[in-house]
């Protein structure tokens, strides 16, 4: 990136002054200005090409991007996209990753988190396996706008309370943090304002209920907590994994379970399941609820 | 080249005379091929001009004179760690007045340390700055036709990949 054009001002020795009296930005080739925001993260860079053309023209240099990307982008690309367009420079490739693509029929969404460039992904009630959610007595898939995906698994009633979980993906190297999305009550519009429906929250307050992860490498962990805050959507945090090559995919298998069925449990609403970079539990503080 | 030989005289763009030694201008590509080309010339009394002017110079040469050691021989974890301390030290200046000088001269000298060093610097600056504080700190003109701004303004929400 360097000595643009050295060899001209070098060998003009009695030229005009090439480093011009009064300085600024603008004077720096649209290399240098692109070195400087490769030192930027990405929502800084869009910023910044806001300032003038050299600025806009160095925030598309393919080498700002490649260095925001997953070391194992081309594996991500082939997973989520079926058909991308070979000529996409390294700008647009982050544009498109950052997007919330669908996987799995819709099963799934992946994304890139837009200013740190980590992979998030998240799987919708209809892409776990939840015990007895076939039989209307026990549960019901309910639309509502509270969901990323549209839907949710409202929970009337159960004695076998058990959501399971298990997915394959090629995670970019990295500790990742695994939540689940429950809302205790059924929340819907009237009138235009949000109401809580709770008549069916009953038994949370016994036991708490059981959150276990594992992953194909052998880590494992398990936790329990109680369940609370009717009304609010809450992320529970279930527990964390450690991705060592992010060229391989990493099979993970995770369950919430609440089985002593000395009683029965009811009120839920089970929206997703979320995977987020550990280190985003600092920037986004609705992952700190549980 | 003569070992005898330690230090050359050189010419800033504004005219003003600087020594430079020869381990610290082997930081340096260009000033490398300048050395040699004085002590090989017959016209020994020609002194090289480097386009570039006497307060960045005075910067310049004395990021060369600080790292030659270490560049020429290598050195310890410490001597390195030490090293580190004085680059902050000495990027701690006036930002409208030199910054872009300095990054425009090692860029110009092909100096990668000072390049990164400056590039680093300049980018820390402006981290949480708005544009219109970047625009007014590094009197940067706004050079967007009205068409371009409005697209700007349209495309800017979706370019914060949120």
């Amino acid at each position: 990136m360097m000595g643009i054009g050295f060899s001209s001002m070098f060998a003009d020795r009695n030229g005009s002054q090439i480093v011009p009296s009064k300085p600024s930005l603008v004077d720096l080739p649209e290399s240098c200005v692109a070195e400087i925001l490769g030192y930027l993260n990405p929502t800084q860079i869009c910023e910044l090409a806001r300032l003038n053309r050299t600025f806009r023209g160095a925030s598309w240099a393919d080498f700002v991007w490649e260095s925001k990307l997953p070391p194992n982008y081309d594996v991500l690309l082939r997973e989520i996209f079926d058909d991308l367009p070979r000529d996409l420079g390294k700008r647009e490739i982050y544009a498109r990753l950052c997007r919330k693509n669908t996987l799995d029929e819709g099963s799934k969404k992946v994304w890139l988190d837009g200013s740190t460039g980590k992979l998030c992904l998240s799987i919708s009630s209809k892409g776990l396996s939840i015990t007895g959610i076939d039989d209307r007595r026990y549960w019901n898939h309910i639309p509502t706008e509270e969901s990323r995906f549209h839907t949710v698994a409202y929970l009337q009633q159960i004695w076998w309370f058990e959501v399971d979980g298990e997915l394959e993906f090629p995670f970019p190297a990295g500790t990742y943090s695994l939540f689940f999305r429950l809302h205790l009550g059924r929340a819907s519009k009237r009138f235009g304002r949000r109401v809580c429906n709770t008549e069916h929250i009953h038994g949370w307050d016994i036991k708490p209920v059981r959150f276990q992860l594992s992953t194909s490498d052998g880590q494992s962990s398990s936790s329990q907590c109680f369940l609370k805050e009717p009304g609010k959507w809450v992320f529970y945090h279930a527990g964390d994994f450690v991705v060592q090559n992010g060229n391989a995919s990493t099979r993970v298998k995770f369950s919430l379970t609440q089985i002593d069925c000395t009683h029965t449990k009811g009120g839920l609403c089970v929206d997703s399941v979320l995977i987020y970079p550990s280190e985003l539990r600092k920037v986004k503080a609705f992952l700190n609820c549980s | 080249m003569s070992s005898s030989v330690e230090a050359i005289t050189v010419l800033s763009s504004d005219g003003d005379e600087f020594k430079i030694t020869v381990s610290a201008a082997k930081l340096s590509k260009p000033l490398n091929w300048m050395l040699e080309d004085v002590c090989f010339s017959d016209d020994c009394d020609e002194v090289p001009t480097i386009e570039v002017n006497s307060k960045t110079l005075v910067k310049v040469i004395e990021y060369c004179e600080k790292h030659a050691p270490r560049a020429n021989s290598g050195a310890s974890d410490s001597d390195a760690e030490e090293l580190k301390k004085w680059d902050i030290e000495f990027m701690k200046m006036d930002v409208k007045d030199i910054l872009f000088h300095i990054l425009m001269a090692a860029n110009y000298l092909h100096m990668e340390g000072l390049y990164d060093l400056a590039c680093q610097t300049a980018a820390d600056l402006m981290k949480g700055m708005t544009v219109s504080q970047i625009r007014k700190i590094f009197h940067i003109k706004n050079d967007f036709s009205s068409e371009e701004q409005e697209q700007l303004r349209r495309q800017h929400p979706g370019c914060s990949f949120d």
